[in-house]
């Protein structure tokens, strides 16, 4: 049963193009029939055109090395404790994320090594392929199969509401309220492994990552304790929203900090405030 | 009253004859490294930088074709201000400055010292490390020497000092690079060769002269010394292994004129440029103009076939289960792309068969590349190269040494099976 499930999907790879090749011809062709022209809107596939789903088929051949560790789809290997998802992540944080192996501002001896000969034009199409991409989802019987562990409140508090004492925003303030990022470069955090977090957390503390200026979360890294950085990331793993949900649009949300190229709100004065004693 | 030999005679008596064998010796060497001219230095000559666009232009191909940036820029530094690190057994050398910052570049040199200095390799800072291919400079035209000149004059300077090299014995004596120099540097000017074509005339200029190939495809001999003739029989350098460059390595592998794309494309074909060489095609290479790459091509297509020396015959080979085991992996981690036959898909896979990975002596380039994964550089003639996963993750070292030994097996030259140990050590990070 399994091989019979197998041998398909790797038939796939060779007939997909083909036949999204015919359908595109076909509809070209037929394109002046209006019958036609519904069916294929009923047909659902509302994002991509025919011809970027083509060459996004071309892309995806080009970018074997990425699935190997995010998977095909970006969706993040299964089998992985480490390698961070990418679907659906705004274009604009992945290619910065990518230039940054490439010019040093993210430290990963494997990606560095990938990425290091590749032009800024290449790097943008590769950020864009995977912003495409339908976003990660949780299935709904795994989120309702959940236990309460010791760090969770100490996570949710500080997702949710942050700590004014130290001058910490939220994550959500920033992150969205359902924590799945806000356009041009705030990315989605549910759903993200554990230890993919924590040491990025740890990467931000020591100075091994860095982002375009201002860099918000090296401060925010700094406040933090390692334990409520394990809290926080294990809390956010188990995170998830059963349908897709795609970063909220550019300057819908009002950022509390500068934080690299993302547009800063009017300042907000009374985080700051109410920290000073 | 007798008279008494002194004590010291007989140990003078035998010393002596040595003691001028040894000077007769350093005097030969000394003369056969172009005398004391190379050791006069023309400090002191008023420095005055062209400013010629025409001459400017000129000397920024040169030096991207040169690779000078690619020595001589450290790892997340200012480009052409120095410092990268070139460790070998004899210890680490830095690379020097070459902005024109008065105190830590080249800010108050004359053309004359400049030009001194790529000919002869010595500077006011004394005699330079073999890493700067001197040899290979000395072959360049006058005025494309002003033409670097005039490049390099008009970079921004970069206050950055050059680190200071730690050598290891024997390089750490005293005299040691004036030693190799009387050892081993013979300038020889390239003659002129009458009746070939202006196009072989190019490359082999570009070769011999700013490429300096052989400073990574050159075979090493003692004290990591070149062979005079600058043969390209192939080398371990930087951690990758350089193949040889001549007919025989080149014609059987290369489809004509892709060796030419090659060097500007990073792909061609069937081939694909990775590792070390796509560093040099990512910086250098990939600015050559279609004339300068193609005369590269016809010069070395026309290299007679080298044969080397060859160790004893291999008698040991991998266990038949081994070699399966090799051959299952082969299936399903390599077979989509590159074909069950190893023949890949050209402009699209590299092909394992004939590759320089797969049939060179030395296995480090198959290793690295399967542990590493891969990527060409992102060129104009190919913008959006393929990608080669890396299996570093998904595969340990015993895996990795049945596929290595499995492909070699059957496309190499079926030479000695790697160990697993082997594999840890070529290819870094790799699972036990």
């Amino acid at each position: 049963m399994l091989g019979a499930a197998r041998a398909p999907a790797r038939w796939r790879v060779w007939i997909e193009p083909w036949i999204r090749g015919l359908v595109a011809g076909c509809v070209l062709l037929l394109g002046s029939s209006p019958g036609l022209h519904a069916a294929s809107e009923q047909g659902g596939a509302p994002e991509p055109g025919s011809s970027s789903a083509a060459s996004s088929d071309e892309l995806r051949e080009r970018l074997a090395a990425c699935a190997s560790c995010h998977g095909a789809q970006g969706e993040g290997a299964s089998d992985s404790e480490y390698a961070p998802h990418l679907a659906g992540k705004p274009a604009q944080y992945l290619y910065e994320q990518l230039r940054g192996f490439r010019d040093g501002g993210r430290q990963h001896v494997q990606m560095a090594w990938l990425v290091r000969h590749l032009d800024d034009a290449y790097l943008r199409e590769i950020g864009e392929f995977y912003a495409a991409l339908p976003p990660k989802t949780a299935p709904v019987e795994v989120l309702a199969a959940r236990v309460e562990r010791p760090g969770d409140s100490i996570a949710r508090q500080l997702v949710a509401q942050g700590d004014a004492a130290r001058g910490l925003h939220a994550c959500s303030a920033c992150h969205g309220a359902d924590l799945v990022g806000v356009e041009p470069g705030v990315p989605a955090l549910v759903g993200l492994p554990a230890e993919y977090v924590v040491a990025q957390f740890g990467a931000w503390r020591t100075g091994v990552r860095t982002a375009v200026a201002p860099d918000c979360m090296a401060d925010i890294a700094k406040s933090l304790t390692p334990a409520e950085i394990r809290a926080i990331a294990e809390w956010l793993a188990v995170q998830g929203h059963s349908e897709p949900r795609r970063p909220a649009p550019a300057g819908s949300l009002a950022l509390p900090v500068a934080c690299g190229s993302n547009p800063v709100a009017a300042p907000v004065a009374v985080l700051d405030a109410e920290a000073r004693p | 009253m007798s008279r008494r030999i002194p004590r010291w005679l007989p140990a003078a008596a035998l010393l002596a004859p040595l003691l001028m064998l040894l000077l007769s010796l350093a005097l030969y060497g000394l003369v056969q490294q172009g005398g004391l001219a190379p050791f006069r230095v023309p400090t002191g000559e008023a420095r005055v930088v062209p400013t010629d666009p025409a001459l400017v232009e000129r000397g920024a191909y040169l030096a991207r074709i040169g690779n000078c940036a690619g020595c001589h820029t450290a790892t997340g530094g200012e480009a052409y201000a120095g410092g990268r690190a070139f460790s070998s057994d004899y210890g680490t050398v830095y690379s020097s400055n070459l902005t024109p910052d008065p105190a830590f570049g080249i800010g108050d040199w004359s053309l004359a010292e400049f030009a001194h200095a790529m000919r002869h390799g010595v500077s006011r800072n004394g005699i330079a490390s073999p890493v700067f291919p001197y040899a290979n400079f000395a072959q360049l035209p006058e005025r494309d020497i002003e033409a670097l000149f005039a490049y390099l004059g008009q970079l921004a300077p970069v206050a950055r000092a050059q680190p200071e090299a730690v050598m290891v014995f024997p390089a750490n004596l005293p005299g040691a690079l004036l030693t190799w120099r009387l050892l081993y540097h013979r300038p020889a000017e390239l003659q002129p060769v009458d009746g070939m074509d202006a196009d072989w005339q190019r490359g082999r200029e570009l070769v011999n002269g700013i490429g300096h190939c052989a400073m990574c495809h050159g075979q090493r001999g003692r004290f990591a010394s070149l062979a005079a003739d600058a043969e390209l029989g192939g080398s371990r350098i930087s951690g990758w292994y350089a193949p040889p460059l001549h007919a025989g390595s080149l014609d059987g592998r290369f489809e004509p004129g892709s060796v030419a794309t090659y060097l500007r494309g990073g792909t061609a074909h069937d081939r694909g440029g990775y590792g070390a060489m796509a560093d040099v095609i990512a910086t250098s290479t990939r600015h050559l103009s279609e004339q300068d790459a193609q005369g590269i091509e016809t010069y070395l297509r026309s290299l007679p076939a080298l044969t080397l020396a060859e160790g004893p015959a291999n008698r040991l080979r991998a266990s038949g289960e081994h070699l399966r085991e090799g051959r299952a992996l082969y299936a399903q981690h390599c077979a989509d792309c590159h074909g069950d036959e190893g023949r890949g898909e050209p402009g699209r896979y590299p092909a394992l068969v004939d590759s320089a990975a797969v049939i060179g002596s030395d296995p480090v380039n198959l290793v690295k590349l399967i542990a590493l994964g891969a990527i060409a550089p992102s060129t104009s003639l190919n913008p959006r190269p393929h990608s080669m996963p890396p299996s570093a993750h998904r595969l340990n070292a015993r895996e990795i040494a049945a596929l290595v030994n499995d492909i070699r097996e059957r496309w190499g030259s079926r030479p000695r099976p790697i160990t697993p140990d082997e594999v840890r050590e070529l290819g870094g990070m790799v699972r036990r």
